[in-house]
């Protein structure tokens, strides 16, 4: 079986644990080994921790795990400001060149980067370096089709979604980049949500204002990870799940409040009250799953929109009718109930039990 | 792994490849000769941006601007396309006309149409003409009361309508929408004035106030005295910003500005141009030609 980083990460701290749990009991006169035993284990561990220093870059202790958390937050900004500053640049000197080289220089920039994403995820075990690489690459290729649409006056479509969508998942599959896989299933959920707005003969741009076009973009979104198995790539499931709930439980929760946005040929106050009951029963039914599944992404997702759906309700009822102290007391009493009722679940089921990806 | 990157970096490069190939074919095929139209536009009908921002972006781009014919009286809100026009076009009628299915009518989502504009045709010719004679009753009634202020005041404006429509704003005017583009080019044939471009149509609705012209009080009960205007509005679909190639920057740039503002005395920092717009088999637009406009 290949070994991921996250693997490696995973057993470099089982050890550290091990190994404080061994001096305890050692102390506790438990367990005690021998010194040839010692040796042997001592040995085998620093050969494993070296071999994963040498082939992941991992973080051999707090202080490490510390750092590498600020690394990651470096890569992230400075991947934003230099796909920022690209951009700029080609807008301050593309007025300089004729149209061929335009072309030209937009293919080799797209060209070049995807191929110094994918050359430095072979090299770069850390991960910083491709993955700042790889965001670069993909606002190579959006600048490219955006500035293709420019120079020769495109009509504005939909459809350069579909490739944006695919290069942004290609890129994070390449280089286990999750902002790049978020970045894919935004452009996913819009080009799905323009197109089932578009079969209903709705100009694409105003996809948005029917955010019921959403929920097949959701649905698919949500099956992906139950469809392809997402083992080898840390964290991707999750993104998965959590941006479809968000696509689907957002939609609900705006058309709660703007009824007149619906499809459905009705009265806004009947629409409105309609997807209020279901914002509540989604939410619950996403708890229910979470808790089944082992999913604590769908779990926290469900019980944060329940709370936003019932906070949301209490103060359409009760803001302008409560005095203010007893309106917040109510809320306080509502938080402390949720608490109670979680706790009862997780002694009863034993929440998550560990399971679950 | 290695293998696997090998297949990404495949992947990667063709999927660049392949959605760049299709989007300059589909601009070649665009551009293929005979253009669908090609109108000789003047700075009337095509802004330029030139200076604002150009710090930060060294292109040129060019708006094409275009206008909507007139109503007779130009008082109040009213649609610019006929509720007719709009069941054309796809539209649902509203069931009556009660406030709930003036509301459905209204909240109809925009749909994709296609925009006739007509160059220095009779629809601007008529623009010119209803200003002519907003400026002549305007005259007319300043003779009546020489001592009125306001009246002078809608005299002036009325001049200054006048001189803008005949010397300043765009002559192109939208004179028919529609869903076939034979159809309209049937309809329209000459392609040295009549351009088709794609454009969106949304569904409009507003309740106006009849003005009581009558002796007297208003004796008019409430439901007579206001009256729903049904329609539509459009607008085109990437036309906002022509790109204007390299080889015509220098000549731009050292176009001359001037010519006679709308205001009547103010002097215009518009640059003075002659363009040759094409529009292809997908009705996007090109610039074919730009030169100095010397008249």
């Amino acid at each position: 079986m290949t070994l991921s980083r996250s693997d490696a990460q995973q057993r470099a701290d089982d050890i550290g644990v091990f190994n404080r749990e061994l001096a305890r009991l050692e102390a506790e006169q438990v367990l005690s080994l021998s010194d040839d035993q010692r040796a042997r284990l001592h040995g085998h561990q620093q050969q494993l921790l070296a071999s994963y220093r040498t082939a992941f870059d991992i973080d051999h202790d707090n202080q490490a795990r510390q750092l590498s958390l600020g690394m990651r937050v470096a890569s992230f900004f400075g991947a934003l400001a230099l796909a920022a500053s690209l951009f700029f640049l080609f807008y301050q000197f593309w007025g300089l060149f004729g149209e061929v080289s335009q072309v030209a220089i937009l293919l080799a920039a797209s060209l070049g980067s995807c191929a110094l994403a994918l050359w430095l995820s072979r090299r770069d075990g850390s991960g910083y370096f491709s993955k700042l690489a790889a965001l670069l690459a993909l606002t190579c290729f959006v600048l490219n089709i955006v500035m293709l649409g420019q120079i020769f006056n495109i009509t504005p479509s939909d459809k350069a979604l579909l490739p944006w969508a695919a290069y942004a998942l290609l890129l994070a599959y390449a280089c286990h980049a999750r902002l790049l896989l978020a970045a894919g299933i935004l452009c996913l959920l819009a080009f799905i949500a323009a197109r089932v707005g578009s079969w209903g003969g709705l100009y694409w741009l105003d996809f948005g204002e029917r955010p019921e076009n959403f929920f097949p973009a959701a649905l698919l979104v949500f099956a992906v990870p139950l469809l392809i198995a997402q083992r080898r790539y840390e964290g991707f499931a999750v993104i998965y799940r959590v941006f479809a709930l968000l696509a689907l439980l957002l939609t609900v929760l705006v058309l709660s409040h703007w009824g007149e946005a619906s499809y459905l040929n009705y009265s806004p106050a009947l629409i409105e009250g309609g997807y209020q009951l279901l914002g509540f029963a989604l939410s619950a039914a996403l708890i229910w799953l979470g808790v089944r599944r082992g999913w604590s992404d769908v779990v926290n997702t469900g019980l944060s929109f329940l709370v936003i759906f019932l906070y949301t309700k209490l103060f359409d009822w009760w803001w302008a009718l409560l005095p203010k102290y007893l309106f917040f007391l109510l809320l306080g009493l509502i938080a402390v109930l949720i608490l109670l009722v979680l706790r009862r679940l997780r002694s009863r089921h034993g929440l998550f039990a560990g399971v679950g990806q | 792994m290695k293998g696997t990157q090998g297949y990404f970096l495949v992947a990667g490069l063709g999927l660049i490849a392949l959605v760049n190939a299709i989007v300059l074919l589909g601009v070649a095929w665009n551009r293929q000769e005979p253009a669908e139209s090609r109108l000789q536009l003047s700075e009337r009908e095509l802004l330029s941006h030139y200076g604002y921002a150009r710090k930060e972006n060294s292109g040129i781009g060019l708006r094409l601007d275009y206008r909507w014919p007139s109503a007779e009286d130009d008082e109040g809100f009213y649609p610019s396309i006929s509720l007719e026009k709009m069941l054309e076009l796809g539209f649902q009628q509203p069931a009556g006309p009660d406030d709930d299915s003036l509301r459905r009518y209204s909240r109809q989502q925009q749909r994709e149409a296609l925009l006739v504009l007509e160059l220095d045709g009779p629809a601007y010719q008529r623009e010119v003409q209803l200003a002519r004679d907003r400026y002549a009753e305007a005259q007319r009634l300043q003779r009546l009361d020489p001592g009125n202020q306001a009246l002078a005041d809608e005299a002036r404006q009325a001049a200054s309508s006048l001189d803008s429509r005949q010397q300043r704003i765009s002559r192109l005017m939208v004179v028919d929408l529609g869903l076939d583009r034979q159809t309209l080019r049937a309809r329209y044939p000459d392609r040295q004035r009549y351009a088709i471009v794609r454009g969106h149509v949304r569904p409009f609705a507003h309740r106006q106030w009849l003005p009581w012209r009558g002796e007297g009080d208003d004796p008019r009960p409430d439901e007579q005295r206001w009256q729903w205007q049904l329609g539509g509005s459009g607008e085109s679909a990437g036309l906002g910003r022509i790109h204007l190639p390299q080889r015509w920057h220098k000549l731009f740039v050292s176009l001359p500005r001037g010519g006679v503002k709308g205001d009547l005395h103010g002097k215009s920092y518009d640059k003075q141009f002659i363009v040759a717009l094409a529009f292809g088999r997908r009705l996007e637009p090109w610039i074919v030609d730009l030169q100095e406009r010397t008249r």
